[in-house]
């Protein structure tokens, strides 16, 4: 009997101490489970938090929910209507309806910024007395224009001017010697009044600098492109610019000294070209004496010679600052040039009855030059 | 002395009935008692560790073992038994401070603790249901 029990007993708590020795290790993972859990909590440093302990049950409370029908909070989804109660009339409206209600009921919206205006141009009606001041301050809305108007006027006086007179006096001189072709055209030009005509020198040169300039036989307009203008070539640049610049030193004769100097050497380059080219055309001695002879400052005789020459200069007045200028400057035999054909023009038009040889050399020179223009 | 019955009283309760027979007998005798005990406390050892280990292995094997940890961690949240856990060790951190603390000190801190504060109710489930399932592995 004491076998029996001790054998019962034996197989029993020997089967039960193994099967403790089972639980308490796994009594043992959880409880390491929670000794991480701890640690890391404490190393993020939500240990101490409160909120934080529930980790569980905040887990199932927003959790994500997926089945159909449910938006992703478990709520189901419902077009609210919204309502508005409007606070004219106190009626409830859908929100959708509330903006155009508004316009009727209080006079609210897009129309009632129009109403209030005509409203306050009304009351200002009445009000007669304020009139009179807000037409003072309409003048000085209408400044702007009448300023323009004033210039206008002050333009048209400056285009009476004498020198605008003698200008042209001088084209019209000019053109009675020119050749037949651009007789016609003339007046036209002068009619069609292409603004370059009115430009001082100054501006012309502005002008030219920046554009090409060449001006167009049919509309007697300038090309307003840049000076790489592929329609036009640039001997028909060279002689715009010839041809302006010297109509604007004609009537600037008085005051000859001016910036001439500061031209562009790159144009100055081709303009003694053209330069070198006319020498070479007028290479008959009996045209290059008459020349000589007759014009005050020609352009590539040393300055011996011009001094010589400026016995038989008629027009007297330019050339001793020319011949000043001819002895510095690289550019200064173009300035020459320039201001010797100008004072050609003038001795054209001043005195008429020079001799005629002189006059039709000037002529054949000049015809070529003005004929792109006028 | 027969000392064939002594293999059938393991423990103490086996050895102090050896010692009752050896104080009525020779000394070298009880010197071959103690041997003798000492021997079959080893072999039961061995035996203990041979079967843990073939019942952790079919444990393991079937996922029982997992399905008994989460009864287990269930169990434990329901009776208070983590929270309990919890503050003891929200102590110990104060204690040694928050930066200091290492897993190491809260492991061998919170084990025996752990230990102690499961309630019997809990161990019985699981033995209980440990039992049950080596029935079924055997009779399969």
């Amino acid at each position: 009997m004491v076998e029996a029990d001790v054998a019962q007993s034996n197989l029993d708590p020997d089967q039960k101490a193994v099967l403790d020795t089972v639980i308490e290790e796994l009594i043992d993972e959880v409880s390491l489970g929670l000794c991480f859990e701890i640690h890391r909590s404490c190393k993020v440093g939500s240990l101490f938090l409160s909120g934080f302990d529930d980790t569980a049950a905040s887990d199932t409370e927003y959790a994500i929910v997926d089945r159909p029908g449910v938006d992703v909070l478990g709520q189901v989804p419902s077009k609210k209507n919204y309502e508005c109660v409007c606070p004219n009339c106190q009626r409830h409206l859908a929100a959708s309806r509330f903006a155009p209600h508004l316009e009727k009921c209080m006079g609210m919206g897009r129309n009632s910024s129009r109403i209030a205006s005509r409203r306050i141009a009304n009351n200002q009606k009445h009000g007669s007395e304020e009139s009179g001041q807000e037409d003072e301050n309409d003048n000085d809305w209408n400044y702007a224009p009448e300023s323009k108007r004033v210039r206008r006027m002050k333009k048209e006086k400056s285009t009476n001017s004498p020198r605008n007179r003698r200008l042209a006096k001088l084209r019209n001189g000019g053109s009675s010697h020119d050749a037949a072709a651009v007789a016609g055209e003339t007046s036209e030009s002068l009619e069609t009044a292409p603004n370059y005509e009115r430009m001082t020198l100054e501006e012309r040169k502005a002008l030219l600098l920046t554009s090409c300039g060449v001006i167009s036989e049919h509309t007697k307009r300038m090309c307003t492109r840049t000076g790489k203008c592929v329609q036009h070539s640039d001997e028909q640049r060279r002689q715009v610019r010839q041809l302006l610049l010297r109509q604007s030193r004609a009537h600037d004769l008085e005051d000859i000294h001016i910036d001439i100097d500061t031209f562009d050497d790159a144009e100055s380059q081709s303009f003694r070209e053209s330069l070198q080219w006319e020498m070479s055309s007028n290479s008959s001695p009996a045209d290059s004496t008459s020349t000589n002879n007759s014009l005050p400052g020609v352009p590539l005789l040393p300055p011996s010679t011009t001094a010589s020459s400026h016995s038989s200069n008629p027009v007297g007045l330019a050339v001793p600052a020319s011949h000043k200028r001819s002895s510095n400057k690289p550019a200064s035999s173009l300035s020459k040039n320039k201001k010797h054909k100008a004072s050609a023009g003038k001795h054209n038009v001043s005195s008429s009855g020079s001799s005629a040889g002189s006059g039709s050399s000037n002529k054949d020179q000049q015809g070529q030059n003005l004929y792109d223009f006028s | 002395m027969d000392y064939s019955r002594v293999q059938f009283m393991l423990g103490r309760s086996a050895m102090f009935c050896l010692l009752k027979q050896a104080c009525s007998t020779n000394r070298s005798e009880i010197a071959d008692a103690i041997f003798y005990v000492n021997y079959s406390l080893q072999e039961r050892k061995l035996k203990d560790a041979q079967m843990r280990a073939t019942i952790n292995q079919k444990l393991v094997e079937t996922g029982e073992r997992e399905r008994l940890k989460e009864l287990l961690r269930a169990r434990l949240i329901e009776c208070g038994w983590r929270d309990q856990l919890k503050a003891y060790c929200k102590e110990i951190v104060q204690q040694k401070g928050l930066e200091h603390i290492t897993v190491d000190d809260l492991v061998s801190e919170i084990t025996p603790r752990g230990r102690s504060l499961v309630p019997d109710e809990v161990k019985k489930e699981l033995l209980q249901r440990i039992r049950t399932f080596l029935a079924q592995q055997s009779n399969m």
